[in-house]
């Protein structure tokens, strides 16, 4: 099934690490990197600013 | 000797990083796709977004095959197209939420990324609706004599709109360098493709002379592999090309689709997509 044995993320790293291109520390490393650029992304994305309401009628083109 | 087996390594070793750095960009959207329902659930963000998970391995694996300049247009399901291709997360997230440091000045939200500096032309909520941007943009590549390539991608659910027909007659006609990719993903919306497309999809391209592949949308070795192939000849003049990836929507069509009982079993809803019963 699909979800168990497919999931493309697994099957890439089951593959990098039994052809021993890389290790499950590395794997793990590259997790925490992602995770922590994307709770960076998150906060800077709730903190910014909503577009001005006198730019509404801005770049629309439909 | 030493020469020999030192290339040898340094070859061994690039590889290594392209196949690992590919790894990276599949988590990212796996993480980037969780983080986006974390948020909708938590009500941060509003409206809706469908997610991509399950099938990072075809945006991946094809936007590997690119240069930085070549084009892609995307479908509503288009997260994983944007960040393959080369966008910021932070930049994605502030066009989720509204804001205005968002790729469209938080106007556009999650249906409608576009990013030029990565050759994004844009995601497209109208299913099959880059068909014709797409096509556009290679048929620009060819008059300009630019040397880039076009990819166009879309789902299954695509296979049923004209247009998309429409303009693979003309890219046939016209010999452009346009690559339609489509992602079987065996749901169009809520319902399976079995009730929707006759015949077979791959079928389709060869009745304007296209030549049409299948792929393993899960392997990002193989997607790669073949999207390599196939952008090397349509840049070198081949005329367009169809692949279909093979994959699979792990979630609901879109964030607030969680009770899907009435259109995909409970067990294949905990499972996945059978491996063998009602595959396309």
């Amino acid at each position: 099934m699909w979800k168990t044995d497919r999931d493309p993320v697994k099957m890439m790293a089951d593959w990098l690490t039994a052809e021993k291109l890389t290790d499950r520390a590395q794997l793990d490393g590259i997790r925490s990197e992602i995770e922590s650029e994307i709770e960076k992304a998150v906060a800077f994305a709730i903190d910014s600013p909503y577009p001005s309401p006198d730019k509404v009628d801005q770049d629309i083109y439909a | 000797m030493t020469t020999v087996i030192d290339q040898s390594k340094t070859q061994v070793r690039t590889e290594a990083q392209q196949w690992i750095h590919m790894y990276r960009r599949m988590l990212m959207i796996r993480l980037f796709e969780e983080k986006v329902n974390d948020l909708y659930t938590r009500a941060l963000m509003p409206g809706l977004a469908h997610l991509y998970i399950g099938e990072e391995a075809v945006a991946v694996g094809i936007c590997e095959a690119l240069t930085a300049d070549d084009y892609i247009t995307s479908t509503h399901r288009g997260h994983g197209h944007c960040l393959a291709k080369g966008a910021e997360l932070d930049r994605m997230f502030a066009e989720l939420l509204g804001k205005e440091a968002g790729y469209c000045k938080g106007k556009g939200g999650s249906m409608h990324i576009a990013d030029p500096d990565t050759g994004n032309l844009g995601a497209n909520a109208i299913v099959g609706g880059s068909a014709g941007i797409a096509t556009g943009a290679a048929f620009s590549a060819k008059r300009l004599k630019t040397n880039q390539v076009a990819v166009c991608f879309f789902g299954d659910g695509a296979m049923g709109q004209g247009l998309l027909y429409e303009v693979m007659n003309m890219a046939a006609l016209w010999k452009l360098p346009v690559i339609y990719v489509c992602e079987n993903n065996l749901y169009n919306e809520y319902t399976h493709n079995s009730e929707t497309l006759a015949g077979d999809i791959v079928t389709r391209a060869a009745g304007f002379g296209i030549p049409g592949e299948t792929v393993d949308g899960q392997d990002v070795r193989k997607v790669y592999a073949t999207a390599k192939t196939i952008v090397d000849r349509v840049r070198n003049g081949g005329g367009p090309a169809f692949l279909v990836c093979n994959t699979y929507r792990f979630h609901g069509h879109h964030v607030g689709d969680v009770n899907r009982e009435y259109y995909r079993s409970k067990q294949e809803d905990t499972c996945g997509r059978p491996t063998a019963i009602r595959s396309r």
